[in-house]
């Protein structure tokens, strides 16, 4: 643990205020970690470099220096000085992360008085160093005032709190990341068991509801063609309702499932010659559109559109189902389907001179169940407009209409060129 | 050529008895000559393959409900299919469901044709009717 909270400490910036304050006060400066490793330095004495760190000895003096010493800091101390196993003076400062104490961060290498050149004559024969040299490095360490020490040790100490900070909002980031991962994964997990769920009621829903409705058309109307002579009027008009309603409970079911399978399926982007699909889709209500005077209009650029083929069919079917549905009944009845290339979109209108509606119903119709008319006067399941709403979201597109009341309705379905992933 | 099957029978895999009445009707009202085997769930299906083994005259067609007790529809027909001598027989499907995994998966396992059973019952004698005339009249099995 305390090697990752480590290595979560930003080194670059630490080192170079370190190096910063090294070279505007001439204090040294040091990371060490609890087993005495160096993390960070900044302006080490030569007697320190070239001897001290150098010799085995007066080395391994060093790390028990940086290590047993340093680590006794006091009950209430927020630093600790000590007079180093080689006879100079260090200060460290515990460097505490999340309530763990990890490293310490020292200055040092200086004296609070002249050195006791006796000592230092006696260390360089022990250890067999140069006397010359040694006793020239000794004079480079600085002899400090306690006062001054203390005014470098309340930077040094702001430091350390600066360097837990940093690191502690560091590693909190790192576990909020952690626990993010953790969490989407879960939410996936559960969005996939729910689609599963979901996918399964929906086979349930096609199968087992529609078997019983079949039952009861079925049977209803073997009684209309074996026994109708033996039932009165009444009776036959009653069949004739059952009927009825198990074909628009047929259609209800056959639409949902539709809805269903277009927010599930998979939305590939075919390459539609959208005058071909226009003309096959209209070819489908020739009859319809006779029997009832209407005049058809398109006008449809020869281009190819990049769409999901069964999604844009749904659409423009719902539209032209809507518009004959609606409009059947007025005078010069009329259908326009207009394809219009655009720089970012296309755009199709299906435009009619039917009913209308009132805009203030606008966003309504295009919710699932959502029905502006009863259903005896206009039949419908009030599941058409949402199909449409989720085959135009399923392809980023968009739908939205634009109408009068008793003048007509114009419905507008748009296609991003680009695509998004 | 026309004749010859008349007597062959057509396997009906059907587990609801609604289900199977009303299509033993819409066959009824077609008169068909063929007679109809009934099998009312999946292990009931499996067991006239070893009738097939011992001889039995095969059926012309098999008409095979998906969601079904004990042994389901495509079980059923991944077995069939994988039979060395039987996998020839056609095996339409005839179901309420109409989703695309199920569709596919017929296909894929080697269903000879996919039929969705209407709810309309007029639509249901007419797709009888279909059936009838295509696997026992047009289509000429091995």
């Amino acid at each position: 643990m305390n090697t990752t909270i480590l290595d979560l400490i930003d080194f670059e910036k630490v080192d170079s205020l370190l190096e910063g304050f090294n070279k505007t006060t001439g204090f040294v400066t040091a990371i060490l970690d609890l087993d005495g490793t160096i993390l960070s330095k900044s302006g080490w004495r030569s007697i320190c470099t070239e001897f001290h760190r150098i010799n085995p000895e007066t080395s391994k003096r060093c790390t028990i220096s940086d290590t047993v010493l340093a680590g006794k800091l006091a009950e209430g101390e927020n630093y600790h000085f000590y007079k180093c196993l080689n006879g100079l003076v260090d200060v460290a400062v515990p460097i505490v992360i999340k309530g763990e104490h990890i490293a310490n961060l020292f200055s040092g290498q200086f004296l609070l008085e002249n050195p006791d050149s006796t000592f230092f004559k006696d260390q360089a024969k022990k250890f067999g160093c140069n006397e010359e040299i040694y006793l020239k490095a000794l004079k480079k360490v600085p002899v400090v005032s306690m006062e001054k020490v203390k005014t470098a040790m309340t930077f040094l100490l702001d430091m350390t709190y600066l360097i837990s900070e940093m690191t502690f909002q560091k590693l909190e980031q790192l576990e909020l990341n952690e626990s993010l991962e953790q969490r989407v994964f879960e939410r996936t997990a559960q969005l996939q068991a729910v689609n599963k769920e979901l996918e399964t009621f929906t086979y349930s829903v096609s199968h087992d509801l529609k078997a019983p409705l079949r039952g009861i058309d079925g049977y209803s109307k073997l009684l209309l063609d074996l026994y109708g002579t033996s039932l009165n009027d009444e009776a036959q008009t009653f069949l004739k309702t059952i009927r009825t309603s198990t074909t628009q409970m047929n259609q209800l079911i056959e639409d949902l499932l539709e809805y269903s399978q277009l927010e599930r399926s998979q939305m590939r982007n075919d390459k539609i010659r959208i005058s071909d699909l226009i003309t096959s889709l209209v070819s489908s209500y020739t009859d319809e559109l006779k029997e009832n005077d209407f005049l058809l209009k398109t006008e449809i650029p020869d281009i190819e559109l990049v769409a999901n083929e069964k999604g844009l069919t749904i659409a423009l079917r719902n539209l032209m189902d809507n518009a004959i549905k609606f409009t059947k009944g007025k005078i010069n009845p009329y259908i326009e389907i207009e394809v219009v290339d655009q720089e970012f979109s296309w755009l199709i209108r299906v435009k009619d001179n039917g009913k209308g509606f009132d805009m203030k119903y606008h966003q309504r119709i295009f919710e699932i169940f959502q029905r502006l008319h009863r259903a005896e006067d206009i039949p419908g399941t009030g599941v058409g407009l949402a199909m449409v709403t989720k085959a135009m979201q399923r392809m980023h597109g968009k739908v939205w209409a634009e109408s009068i009341l008793d003048i007509g309705s114009t419905f507008y379905l748009e296609i991003p060129k680009i695509k998004i992933l | 050529m026309t004749t010859t099957f008349q007597n062959t029978p057509i396997l009906l895999v059907e587990d609801n008895p609604m289900d199977l009445d009303l299509t033993l009707r819409a066959f009824s009202t077609q008169k068909l000559t063929n007679p109809i085997q009934i099998a009312r769930d999946g292990e009931e299906a499996l067991a006239f393959i070893p009738r097939w083994e011992q001889g039995e005259i095969r059926p012309v067609v098999i008409l095979l409900d998906l969601n079904l007790p004990k042994v389901n529809g495509l079980e059923v027909l991944q077995i069939i299919k994988s039979h060395p001598d039987f996998k020839t027989i056609p095996v339409v499907i005839l179901t309420t469901s109409a989703e695309s995994a199920d569709v596919e998966t017929a296909y894929q396992l080697g269903a000879n044709s996919y039929i969705v059973k209407p709810v309309d019952f007029e639509k249901f004698i007419e797709v009888a009717k279909n059936i009838e005339l295509y696997w026992t009249i047009l289509n000429n099995p091995v």
